[in-house]
């Protein structure tokens, strides 16, 4: 049965974050007063943290996953790690741990546990920077990602496979993404194929639809462009989405049109919500 | 009544990480209170949680919110977080996890069998007759177990009128031949072996030293009909 791998340190699985870094992300992301660069930085910023808080034991933090971030935009796609994690694509969780570009104060507003609010600071490290220019070379960012990740099925043959969260919000500009997206899908690792999951951040005023099963539903055809790219989920991640309240269908894909700040952090969650840590 | 110790051990989910076992076994002097508890493996210490768990109860198996705060407290007793990296911190604050499984021999010869979580306990009655607590079936460890957490807001149920009808077994006058304690990954594999004609429990009654439970583990696990996950085991027989 495949996706069925335990994840050790001996045997861990990747994730791989494909950000879309083009011009038109420094527009306003639907509901905040952010760019859709910063927020989704922020995002991924905060996935990190939360995959590393998961790894991390009172002895340190266990090598349980391989993490990697290519973005795109400006004609190229680039490693989106700075310093001494930009040497590869994928580099062991603990050593992400260990190299944030710096870690912030933020605030962070609790319950008091006794009807009010009060404002703690929290620290907030930060790997992954807001950029925003130029075209959206898709294509070459899925063909640096496949490059990656067949050299990572290599060397971890009965593995969990990766998955890829894949953030855009526009119309790749160097090409037809589809045919490389099923190439991408196609490697394999014992335990299944490459998990390829798409979150479209567009600028339309639509509602946002959650992992669809079908693609009738989508309102352009960018949209039902990427819900095609995208894997289908395998049955614990459905399990786990619809623990979450999600109306999740068993041929739901891993595609989420139009998401908001809150839809794009549950996105990540799911989407990394790989099988069991041991 | 008392339970004679015929055989416990616990073995690691990776033998390259002998030290990484999360479960815990606590045994009173006397053999009237046994516990057992399987640390969560996505956990900032589950290793120290199921050991105060199992100690805890065994010094005393009257486990309500007052049990329950004094083990927190002993727990944040070990380690300061303002001394914790960031990551630590964040993953000391998201807490830990455990489940706990406890066997009490009263002087009334009742027995009484506490389980949060899925450990499961396996009470041979007679050759013909056995029961289990808290699960019957294999397919029950599908589910998400309750674990009880070093966050106290997590534990609310532990403090709900029902926690001892929900959570405690009674065998009252009924014959007890032995006990067979255990943690999840086995446990599943008992009673789905069961349930498939397999006489797995009378396999593992037998087992009396390590090289026999860790010779079954690894075989059933390189069939990948054993999850991959710490193993705990306790044979306890019946006595007065």
């Amino acid at each position: 049965m495949p996706y069925t791998a335990e994840i050790s340190r001996s045997s861990p699985t990747a994730f791989l974050f494909l950000v879309d870094q083009s011009g038109s992300m420094s527009d306003k992301f639907s509901g905040t007063e952010k760019s859709k660069a910063e927020q989704v930085s922020d995002v991924i910023n905060r996935t990190l943290m939360t995959l590393i808080t998961r790894c991390t034991k009172s002895e340190g933090t266990r090598n349980y996953f391989d993490i990697g971030v290519i973005g795109y935009g400006n004609d190229q796609a680039m490693n989106g790690f700075h310093g001494a994690l930009s040497a590869s694509v994928f580099n062991p969780i603990s050593e992400v741990e260990a190299n944030p570009l710096r870690v912030e104060d933020r605030e962070k507003k609790m319950d008091d546990g006794a009807g009010g609010i009060i404002t703690n600071t929290v620290k907030f490290p930060v790997w992954f920077e807001p950029k925003a220019n130029g075209g959206t070379p898709m294509c070459a960012a899925l063909t640096q990602a496949a490059e990656a990740l067949v050299a990572w099925c290599d060397t971890h043959p009965d593995s969990y496979p990766p998955t890829i969260m894949h953030i855009t919000d526009g119309e790749s500009t160097d090409g037809d993404p589809e045919e490389l997206a099923n190439q991408l899908r196609q490697i394999r690792t014992n335990d299944g194929e490459v998990l390829l999951f798409n979150c479209h951040i567009s600028s339309l005023n639509a509602n946002a639809i959650q992992f669809p099963a079908g693609e009738a539903g989508l309102p352009d055809s960018y949209a039902k462009l990427l819900f095609r790219m995208s894997s289908r989920l395998p049955d614990h991640i459905i399990k786990y989405a619809q623990g979450k309240g999600i109306a999740v269908g068993m041929e739901a894909r891993g595609f989420t049109f139009n998401a908001e700040a809150v839809e794009l952090v549950e996105f990540l969650d799911i989407g990394t919500r790989a099988s069991q840590l041991r | 009544m008392r339970f004679q110790l015929e055989f416990s051990a616990i073995l690691p989910k990776d033998d390259l990480y002998p030290l990484s076992v999360e479960d815990a076994l606590a045994i009173s002097e006397d053999g009237t209170i046994i516990a057992i508890s399987d640390g969560a493996s996505e956990s900032f210490d589950s290793q120290s949680w199921a050991r105060i768990l199992t100690d805890s109860y065994v010094a005393n198996p009257n486990v309500n919110g007052e049990w329950l705060e004094k083990a927190i407290q002993r727990y944040k007793e070990l380690r300061d977080p303002s001394q914790l990296s960031w990551s630590q911190q964040a993953a000391y604050e998201r807490g830990s996890f455990a489940t706990l499984l406890g066997l009490r021999a009263h002087t009334d010869g009742q027995v009484s069998c506490l389980s949060v979580g899925d450990c499961l306990a396996i009470f041979v009655h007679t050759s013909a007759h056995h029961t289990s607590w808290r699960y019957s079936w294999a397919r029950e460890f599908q589910e998400r177990p309750m674990l009880l957490s070093t966050q106290a807001g997590l534990n609310e149920f532990v403090c709900q009128s029902d926690f001892d009808s929900r959570h405690i077994t009674w065998l009252i006058r009924e014959p007890l031949s032995h006990v067979l304690l255990m943690s999840d990954a086995l446990a599943e594999w008992c009673l789905r072996s069961e349930e498939e004609g397999i006489p797995a429990r009378s396999r593992l009654s037998a087992i009396r030293s390590q090289e026999e439970l860790a010779s079954l583990v690894d075989h059933e696990r390189a069939r990948r009909n054993m999850r991959v996950d710490d193993v705990t085991l306790i044979n306890l027989g019946v006595g007065n």
